[in-house]
């Protein structure tokens, strides 16, 4: 027969009951945290991955901050490469007439003037700066603007470098610029200011007040269409570039989209490792209380008997 | 034949007297730590009575009853599986309790050095779009000076956790001399104490009592001499002995051996010498402790050193702003490079510093000018260094958990084995109110039987006194 002392039994049962109230009071916990883990070392192997899956997820938030950077200077880009290239279409229109021979040499002064014009707001758009404040078409030294007038009155580009590739993928990137000096140049290799400029000098060759010679007009045919196929082939680069930079925006709406996904699925993988499972943790709560209940009301029954009481 | 009567009547008197009092005594000890249920040994005693007489060819045996002492409710191999799974259980509470402060001090996922790293990763990698940013600059900066914060304040917490092993460990050893001391004291009054008494009981309770503590302090082993006394020695029959039968031999800690534990020296008060460190009680699982601490710091400052030199190395192959090459980001106060945890600080002063461009042009021979916008160093950082780190504290965070975790687990199994031990042994020791009760009721019918025994005398030897 097993022998019980009073003291020991109080104290037993007492530590029984400590020990379903202390369970209680951690399901307790974890079901008001909604974290199963209350520090890794309640499951380490689980804590490791959750930590895999919360540096996922924040690599891909900062993929996707990197690519709403590259997106704001490809918007600012891509409007300054649509507005230049209407530019460019005026002055071919602008050049086409004035290669008429029925013009006088004072009507092309006037349309030099006109493309004159028209160059200063090619330089302003070629000079476009993004959200950031950074020139969009300076290469890597977007901290200046891309293009500037040299000491000739002659514009120029400035830039150096490539634009950086931001990274927004695990092994992707996106270029967040271009170089002005690429995108902006014939397919003779003549920058586009440099042929607005030559194009001037041509119209520019006869003085308004004076009648066209023989050989001026022979040399004036040649420079317009020279400066005609230029301007062509600048048409149909820049035209290019504002398609490479449209399909760049999509490429980078989709990668957003799945980044969206990538962090979604992340946080849900990592959730089911370190979250409290609700539903379960809610029976096993009722579960112990009702045996704590139970253990409350056999302790006060067995403890009232007593030899003693009946003496 | 009747003056027999009256002597066994009277013995029988007396003996339920002193087992109602040791019955009262039991019930008032009930809840009294360390005592133990007592019963009066009873011996069929003929020298009370009238001993064996030859009467008309009759042997008639009248023997009275005496009290052949006062006998402790002990059991040896009880109370010693008390003190070796008592033992056991406070090595690993202790080692549990400080590991878990290891792994509280290196952090969660997104306190500490962890969540530093994570964010200096995360700086990197968005300054990455906008190499020449400011704002995001100043983060990457804040973020480095962050994680310069997060190991001091690590190596700090590691430190205070060190200085708590030992002084914990120095009141374990206290508590251990002052066993001894009690031990010895306790054997002093043994030895003039005559077995058997409900004094002598007292004192073996109070003896068992200090060599339960003791030996949760340390593993023991216990040689028993006459009238209880104890020879303690410490982990087993051939250490170093503790309680002698004249003497004992203090504890000590001693200065840090080469592995920078204290020693534990014997016989510290006269001639100190070092003893085997044990493996068991309190003291050992401090010890283990101790050295998990100074590892997991050893690893913090090899961690520290590493993250400096990879972060330093990547950023002086590159430029910065103004087209200087990139200085160290992590440094010390008195400008030597990084020795430890403890005295990392970030020492770059402007946002500018930080060298986002590589050292060259793409063409591989122009010097990268100030200014430029060029992420290729962000991008070898983000490569080279962002892994090794990562990685690095997940490793000193992964094993503090696991051991942790392991250490907490043998803990609560060691418990419930002392509980379970201190149980069995308390049922077999402690009092049983509800037996006390029957056995008071017992000795009370006892004691009137005994006094009926006398009546019945009384009446005889009047029926014999009439007849004259």
């Amino acid at each position: 027969m097993l022998r019980i002392s009073t003291a020991s039994w109080y104290v037993g049962q007492v530590n029984h009951m400590a020990r379903l109230q202390g369970e209680s009071s951690q399901l307790q916990t974890s079901i008001a945290t909604g974290k199963r883990m209350i520090s890794a070392a309640d499951d380490p192997v689980a804590s490791a991955r959750a930590d895999r899956f919360a540096r996922l997820e924040a690599d891909s938030a900062n993929w996707k901050a990197n690519g709403d950077v590259a997106s704001r200077r490809l918007e600012s880009s891509s409007d300054a490469l649509s507005a230049m290239a209407s530019d460019i279409t005026r002055i071919r229109e602008l050049a086409l007439v004035a290669a008429n021979d029925t013009q006088t040499p004072a009507d092309r002064h006037i349309v030099a003037a006109e493309i004159e014009q028209l160059t200063d707001g090619l330089l302003s758009l070629a000079n476009r700066r993004d959200s950031d404040g950074r020139y969009v078409f300076a290469g890597a030294a977007s901290g200046q603007p891309a293009y500037a007038r040299d000491g000739g009155g002659s514009i120029v580009w400035q830039g150096s470098g490539t634009a950086p590739l931001a990274p927004i993928g695990a092994d992707r990137t996106v270029s967040v610029g271009d170089r002005g000096d690429v995108l902006f140049a014939a397919d003779d290799g003549t920058s586009l200011f440099a042929a607005a400029e030559e194009l001037i000098a041509v119209l520019r060759a006869t003085p308004s007040d004076q009648a066209e010679t023989d050989s001026a007009r022979a040399d004036r045919k040649l420079g317009m269409g020279t400066a005609l196929d230029r301007l062509d082939s600048l048409q149909s680069n820049l035209s290019e570039a504002s398609a490479t930079q449209g399909a760049r925006l999509q490429q980078l709406d989709a990668t957003t989209e799945r980044l969206d996904i990538d962090i979604l699925e992340a946080s849900i993988a990592r959730g089911a490792l370190e979250d409290t499972d609700i539903t379960r943790a809610i029976v096993d709560l009722e579960r112990t209380l009702t045996l704590l209940q139970a253990a409350q009301a056999g302790f006060t029954r067995i403890s009232g008997l007593s030899l003693f009481e009946r003496l | 034949m009747t003056s027999d009567l009256f002597g066994v009547g009277l013995s029988g008197l007396r003996a339920a007297r002193v087992q109602l009092e040791v019955s009262s005594s039991n019930v008032a000890n009930a809840n009294t730590p360390g005592y133990t249920r007592r019963s009066a040994l009873l011996i069929s005693d003929a020298a009370t009575g009238g001993g064996y007489v030859q009467y008309s060819g009759i042997t008639s045996g009248s023997a009275g009853v005496r009290i052949d002492g006062i006998e402790r409710g002990y059991d040896q191999f009880l109370t010693q599986d008390v003190r070796i799974t008592g033992g056991r259980a406070a090595n690993t509470d202790a080692r549990a309790q400080w590991l878990g402060e290891i792994e509280g001090a290196l952090g969660g996922r997104e306190a500490g050095i962890s969540g530093a790293i994570a964010q200096f990763v995360d700086g990197i990698e968005r300054l990455s779009a906008a190499p020449t940013s400011t704002p995001l600059r100043g983060e990457v900066l804040a973020a480095a000076d962050n994680l310069a914060a997060a190991f001091r304040e690590t190596a700090n917490r590691m430190e205070n956790i060190e200085d708590g092993i030992e002084g914990t460990l120095e009141a374990s050893v206290g508590t251990v001399n002052a066993k001894l001391e009690q031990l010895q004291e306790i054997n002093r009054q043994l030895a003039r104490t005559q077995e058997g008494t409900a004094s002598g009981a007292a004192l073996l309770d109070r003896r068992d009592a200090a060599l339960d503590e003791l030996s949760q302090e340390v593993p023991i082993h216990i040689e028993f001499l006459s009238k209880g006394r104890v020879l303690v020695r410490m982990s087993d029959e051939s250490g170093p002995e503790l309680v002698g039968e004249t003497s004992v031999s203090a504890l000590a800690l001693g200065d840090p051996g080469g592995d920078g534990l204290p020693t534990l020296q014997f016989n510290a008060n006269f001639a100190p010498q070092d003893a085997p460190i044990p493996t068991g009680g309190r003291i050992g699982g401090l010890y283990s402790a101790l050295a998990s601490t100074l590892s997991a710091k050893e690893n913090l400052d090899n961690f520290a050193v590493q993250t400096a030199d990879l972060v330093n190395g990547q950023h002086a192959a590159g430029v910065d702003l103004n087209g200087d090459p990139g200085s160290a980001i992590f440094g010390t106060t008195t400008g030597n490079p990084v020795t430890g945890a403890a005295d990392i600080i970030m020492a770059l002063t402007d946002p500018e510093q930080i060298a986002s461009a590589a050292a060259l042009l793409e063409d591989g021979v122009t010097p990268t000018p100030p200014n430029q916008e060029d992420n290729r160093n962000l991008l070898a950082m983000s490569a080279l260094v962002d892994a090794p780190l990562t990685a690095g504290i997940a490793r000193q965070r992964g094993d503090a958990s696991t051991a942790f975790s392991a250490a907490r687990d043998r803990a609560n199994i060691a418990n419930v084995a002392a509980v379970d031990a201190d149980t069995t042994r308390a049922n077999m020791t402690g009092v049983s109110l509800d037996e006390e009760a029957a056995n008071l009721i017992r000795y009370q019918q006892s004691y009137e039987a005994a006094a009926r025994i006398i009546a019945t005398a009384r009446d005889t030897f009047d029926t014999l006194l009439r007849i004259r």
